[in-house]
């Protein structure tokens, strides 16, 4: 049984400018213990998706449906008080992005670890409080750490706090939505380390949201890629790394500067297309080289080229 | 004379109040000697706090350093007044992080452009327009007629960030320092802007100093790359040379933390140095990398500072392993 399956899940905003479907016909599967990486450009959809996995939506929802099966439980029949109640953060727990600069001044961060433990019925203090340093220590951080405020640590401890909060409550999947991008590439790589860790150690599953391709490699078992609201490919790791089979995963990873290589990096001329008016047919299709007739006039559906790899595009099955 | 730029032994301090002892030392750059030559691009490397932004704004005397010298063209600028800054601000430009707060959003982009002509008192309306109309034609944003009149909101971060160069361009300085112009651009635009900027050198020789966190970017774009660490350079080198034969710990470990994409890369742990950067209120003695390296010497890093000498042709490294 798949942890997470995820099927034709939508999310539209409305907003001035009209309905923007932030997340639309999103498909996806995770297995337990797996890594997935959700890799696409800003505005992509990438952390609506989070937030419609979550269930913690803005006001201005236009429109929000699918179906979200997480451990074999039907989350679109719980009541929004039923998911609250066992799913959320019990069962999947996230980070937000930039959430580390949101931890409270004036609390040590010890006890905000602790908080989500001593709301649940019967934990004492020091069950909790001795919980927390089983964390602080899973997380290689000292153990001193308890008892200070958030503006004595750096970026990357309390980006490690924000992790601890995150899984304080053991949940089997935990959403982290850039969690290294506003660190230093040193500090990123020792969170990267210190994930790998807690994934082989914990048995815990990660949907790792990134703009980069390549720091998604470094954890993920699946990859999926967003573009304009949609996954355009998804697939284990080596085929959409090593055979991306749509055009625009294929230009992304030309995009990526190699340090060890004289390949130079691309660019992708052009910009993402308007969310509120988006053209007809494929929407990568202003923007990509292969680009046909049927392209610009209907939307590509999705094409498995094998079992483990899935891509939306026409040029795998509807050329003319 | 080969040089367009030169520091000399620069070092900037900011005071800043502190609880208990009136006013701590904040050490930025910390005794920084380095060289821009003409049309070449020189990449400062480091993490925040490194102290490259800083390096920046002394480099084109925005600050003036509290110690050391800044040459330009052969003439010392450290002390110079404002009708000297003036005439050097004609041939210094700089294009900076954030293409949404750098660019006025009140002026439309013909204004922004023109302004740097008036304040130089070039050209009449009609010459200031042709170049107007030719820097955004360098820039790509084209048809010119048709983006002049907008203003910054209804332009991309990518195109925003082309007004930023444009508006750096057009007085055709000889040296611009270039602070991550492309850290708030889209990964799939990033190459884009940096290829212009590398074009626009082509054609008009202009020096760059690219300042950057990125190595990766740093080794396409760049002749030589300076690596920074809490205030000094720590190895510089022709760029391809550092990527290949890195001689600094730090260095080896920033290359080693760039991720690539690679499906083994799950299965195997980074080699990283531990902990972080101390502050620089509280620079370590000896060696400032020394609480960190895996190659620490006991006795010597952690007393004596390690200067940069020369390891190999043009290649220049901060260690106690190479004195």
């Amino acid at each position: 049984m798949a942890l997470l399956r995820v099927s034709d899940l939508r999310l539209y905003y409305a907003t001035v400018g009209g309905v923007l479907p932030a997340v639309d016909e999103v498909s996806l599967i995770m297995e337990g213990g797996e890594a997935l990486g959700v890799v696409g450009e800003s505005g992509a959809g990438k952390s609506s998706l989070a937030l419609a996995l979550m269930r913690t939506l803005p006001r201005n929802i236009a429109l929000y449906d699918g179906i979200i099966e997480f451990e074999g439980v039907d989350c679109s029949k719980l009541s929004d008080e039923e998911f609250r109640k066992r799913i959320r953060w019990q069962r999947i727990a996230m980070v937000f992005q930039g959430a580390m600069d949101s931890l409270n001044p004036v609390m040590r961060v010890g006890h905000q670890v602790a908080e989500p433990l001593l709301l649940q019925p019967g934990v004492s203090r020091e069950q909790a409080y001795a919980a927390v340093q089983r964390q602080l220590e899973l997380l290689l951080l000292p153990p001193e750490v308890f008892q200070r405020y958030p503006h004595e640590l750096s970026g990357g401890m309390r980006q490690r706090i924000m992790i601890a909060m995150a899984l304080i409550l053991s949940p089997k999947l935990v959403i982290l939505d850039e969690p290294t991008s506003a660190l230093d590439v040193i500090i990123q790589a020792q969170i990267m380390n210190v994930l790998k860790r807690l994934k082989g150690e914990l048995g815990l599953s990660i949907l790792f949201i990134t703009h980069d391709l390549a720091l998604a490699s470094d954890l993920c078992d699946a990859i999926a890629v967003m573009y304009a609201g949609e996954i355009i490919e998804q697939g284990g790791v080596e085929e959409v790394l090593t055979e991306p089979g749509h055009p625009y995963t294929q230009k992304l990873l030309a995009t990526v500067p190699r340090l060890k290589s004289e390949a130079i990096p691309e660019f992708i001329p052009g910009a993402p297309p308007d969310m509120t008016h988006l053209p007809q047919g494929c929407r990568f299709h202003p923007r990509c080289p292969h680009a046909f007739e049927r392209c610009r006039r209907e939307r590509p559906l999705p094409f498995r080229p094998n079992p483990r790899h899935q891509v939306r595009c026409w040029l795998w099955r509807g050329r003319p | 004379m080969n040089h367009l730029l030169m520091l000399e032994g620069v070092k900037m301090y900011f005071q800043v109040r502190s609880r208990f002892f009136g006013s701590l030392a904040v050490k930025a750059v910390d005794g920084v000697s380095l060289e821009v030559k003409r049309a070449e691009t020189l990449a400062v490397v480091g993490e925040s706090g490194s102290g490259k932004s800083t390096l920046g704004r002394v480099s084109l005397r925005l600050i003036r350093p509290s110690a050391g010298r800044v040459i330009f063209d052969g003439e010392d600028i450290t002390a110079a007044n404002d009708a000297e800054l003036k005439r050097f601000r004609k041939r210094a430009q700089g294009i900076f992080q954030d293409p949404f707060s750098s660019i006025d959003p009140f002026m439309n982009i013909y204004q922004i452009l023109e302004e740097p002509l008036f304040i130089h008192g070039l050209g009449n309306s009609r010459e200031r327009r042709r170049l107007i109309y030719e820097a955004l034609e360098e820039v790509k944003l084209t048809p010119p007629q048709e983006f002049a009149p907008k203003y910054p909101d209804r332009l991309s971060g990518g195109q925003r960030q082309r007004v930023g160069i444009a508006r750096a361009l057009i007085l055709r300085p000889d040296y611009v320092v270039a602070d991550e112009p492309v850290s708030m651009i889209d990964a799939s635009s990033r190459a884009e802007i940096l290829y212009l900027l590398r074009e626009l050198q082509d054609r008009h020789g202009m020096s760059f100093l690219y300042i950057t966190h990125d190595i990766a970017t740093a080794r396409h774009f760049s002749h030589r790359i300076a690596v920074m660490y809490l205030g000094r350079i720590v190895e510089t080198a022709p760029t391809k040379e550092l990527i290949e034969k890195p001689r600094h710990p730090y260095t080896m470990a920033l290359i080693e933390a760039v991720p690539s994409p690679d499906p083994a890369n799950r299965f195997r742990e980074r080699r990283v140095i531990p902990g972080e950067p101390a502050s620089p209120t509280r620079v370590p003695p000896g060696c400032r990398l020394h609480p960190r390296c895996p190659l620490f010497i006991r006795g010597k890093c952690d007393v004596i500072e390690p200067p940069l000498i020369e390891v190999m042709e043009s290649h220049y490294a901060a260690c106690h392993l190479y004195c």
